[in-house]
């Protein structure tokens, strides 16, 4: 069986799409929404003269939950860095919302891992959910009113209304990753990029901030990809995913890609190499859900 | 200028040195945050010692001890300094660390090197140039203040008009370059505006102790404030102060100014640490008993 997908995954993609496949939604558009939120073509990164990503091409559809998921090493950051112009490509190409990233900067909005902020950093909250206004307003206009407005949103939609004067670094990992999630809402952006949003959260903050991209997504028009490391909210909660492991394992919607012999294969790929992971995802069960219970759910 | 130099109570020659001192601790001290914020405090350290060769071969091209092209002479090796750590690290794959430690040490090496050469050569003109070592405030005279005002006051104008930039990248370089500013733009930013802090620095307090007039009023003015807005500020008013203070203290003392204005700045930044009102050692001590008694009285309230 062939579960390494290529270039295959193109020419499969067509057909679910107009079957209304991907969250059992019709897009009315009709051939807009055929265009791919992020697209990688043939990728391949490497550092310091060792491959970490190669021959990677997948697609995110437009107006899904995406997850990039994989075990560690496995190049998730690595994909995503190399989409947004964050690493350079040894070969491949990238398209995003259907063209170049300097073409669309304001409408991608990115919230790297959290250690690749600069740690105790003297800034405030609501200086950080503004930053999401930069793209829009340039590095020296000042905000106007609907730049606040969006702001004022976004602080509300992520529940951080009493956090706003406080200094990032006395917040918990939690509340700083509501504060990060509120700058990407506030940029107001068709694509929304996150790098292990939920690490150094609890469980219940994690809940309410997917609920809070999942409603994002429902109108078709966003679509959110992030990187995860937890296959079973990923199983439970997300539309689509690709699997990595140096290269894509798998690519499409969520129960066609969790599936025992993927994830065998990309965590057994890199068992061969490594010590023990944490835990063995092949052995756990993801229950394959309809899709069309997914979109009651949704708001 | 005038009018601040005769406003302060003191001689002509000593006001001229305080004033100059002043200047330079503030461009020291509202420059470095950018670097020092983002880890980078140990790479300033080694462009001024990477300084001193400069200021040597300088004098040996001129023949003379002048300050403008010494000052230029200094600037170009603590740019080839940072090339040189920039370059190990990413061609040569070193550490951060491993870059800085060889580059401190090989452009002090040779700075050490030359300083004696000249020091043998006889040229009445060499005497003083070892102030570059421990640094020397006194016999500043007006023309160095301008230099000094000029070309921090274009540093510090930099600063303001692109601070909302460099706060952004400074704080989350990812985002910044997403949005469409590439890093090595930044990196390429505050190493410049380093490399003024620390040549204009370095007369006064010396290429082996520069890294603490960068380090101290930050770290002192981080204690204070949560914002970067207010930190160049208080950082810079902080250099200022120990500059100034401590050049005056100094000459007096007939002691070298580096040591006098280290010392200075350095115990302010422990006062801050150990005293400031929110996020002080102290504060914080007392805020986490109050919590705990507080905590302990509902246990026992139950």
């Amino acid at each position: 069986m062939n579960i390494r997908q290529s270039s295959s995954t193109f020419s499969q993609r067509g057909p679910e799409r107009t079957e209304g496949h991907i969250r059992g939604v019709e897009c009315p558009e009709g051939g807009l929404h055929d265009t791919p939120a992020l697209r990688w073509d043939g990728v391949e990164v490497s550092y310091g003269g060792k491959p970490a990503l190669y021959d990677v091409s997948f697609e995110i559809p437009t107006g899904t939950l995406s997850a990039i998921v994989g075990p560690n090493g496995a190049g998730k950051s690595t994909a995503v860095k190399a989409a947004l112009g964050l690493v350079p490509l040894n070969r491949g190409s990238v398209r995003v919302l259907g063209g170049q990233l300097r073409e669309h900067r304001s409408r991608v909005a990115y919230v790297p891992q959290q250690d690749l902020v600069t740690k105790d950093f003297p800034i405030t909250a609501i200086q950080v959910v503004e930053m999401g206004r930069y793209p829009h307003r340039g590095w020296f206009r000042r905000l106007t009113k609907a730049d606040d407005a969006a702001v004022a949103e976004a602080v509300r939609r992520t529940g951080i209304t009493d956090l706003v004067n406080e200094p990032l670094d006395e917040l918990s990992g939690g509340q700083r990753q509501r504060v990060f999630l509120a700058r990407a809402l506030a940029q107001r952006a068709d694509l929304l990029v996150l790098d292990e949003p939920f690490t150094a959260v609890d469980a219940r903050t994690e809940a309410a901030l997917t609920d809070l991209l999942a409603e994002l997504c429902a109108d078709g028009e966003h679509t959110v990809i992030a990187v995860h490391h937890d296959l079973r909210t990923v199983a439970e909660r997300f539309d689509h995913a690709a699997l990595l492991s140096g290269t894509v394992v798998a690519a499409g919607p969520v129960h066609e890609v969790l599936t025992a012999a993927a994830l065998e294969q990309a965590y057994g790929l890199v068992l061969a190499a490594r010590e023990k992971p944490r835990e063995d995802p092949s052995t756990r069960e993801y229950p394959a859900r309809d899709q069309s219970e997914r979109v009651t759910s949704a708001p | 200028m005038n009018t601040a130099i005769a406003l302060l109570p003191l001689p002509y020659p000593e006001a001229i040195v305080a004033m100059g001192s002043a200047v330079l601790g503030f461009v020291a001290g509202a420059l470095a945050p950018f670097a020092v914020l983002r880890g980078r405090a140990m790479f300033g350290d080694a462009m001024s010692h990477g300084t001193l060769p400069g200021v040597v071969l300088a004098f040996l091209v001129v023949g003379m001890k002048d300050q403008g092209m010494l000052l230029a002479g200094a600037a170009l090796f603590a740019i080839a300094a940072a090339a040189l750590m920039i370059g190990l690290e990413r061609a040569g794959r070193t550490a951060p660390d491993a870059a800085i430690g060889v580059t401190l040490s090989a452009t002090f090496a040779l700075g050490i090197v030359l300083l004696t050469r000249v020091g043998h050569s006889g040229n009445p003109e060499q005497s003083g140039l070892d102030a570059y070592l421990f640094g020397q405030a006194a016999g500043m005279v007006a023309r160095d203040v301008w230099i000094a005002l000029l070309l921090g006051g274009f540093a510090l104008l930099a600063v303001v008009v692109f601070f909302r930039l460099l706060r952004s990248a400074t704080f989350d370089p990812q985002f910044s370059a997403v949005a469409g500013v590439p890093t090595w733009t930044i990196d390429a930013a505050s190493t410049a505006l380093l490399v003024i802090a620390v040549v204009l620095g370095v007369r006064t307090v010396g290429a082996i102790l520069m890294v603490a007039l960068l380090v101290a009023p930050c770290v002192a003015a981080r204690a204070l404030t949560k914002r970067l807005a207010t930190l160049v500020p208080i950082s810079g008013l902080i250099g200022a102060f120990s500059g100034g203070a401590g050049a005056v203290l100094a000459g007096r003392a007939e002691l070298p100014t580096g040591p006098v204005v280290v010392l200075l700045v350095t115990g302010l930044a422990t006062a801050a640490l150990l005293f400031a009102p929110r996020r002080g050692v102290l504060s914080r001590a007392w805020r986490r008993r109050t919590a705990r008694l507080s905590h302990a009285e509902a246990w026992h309230g139950n």
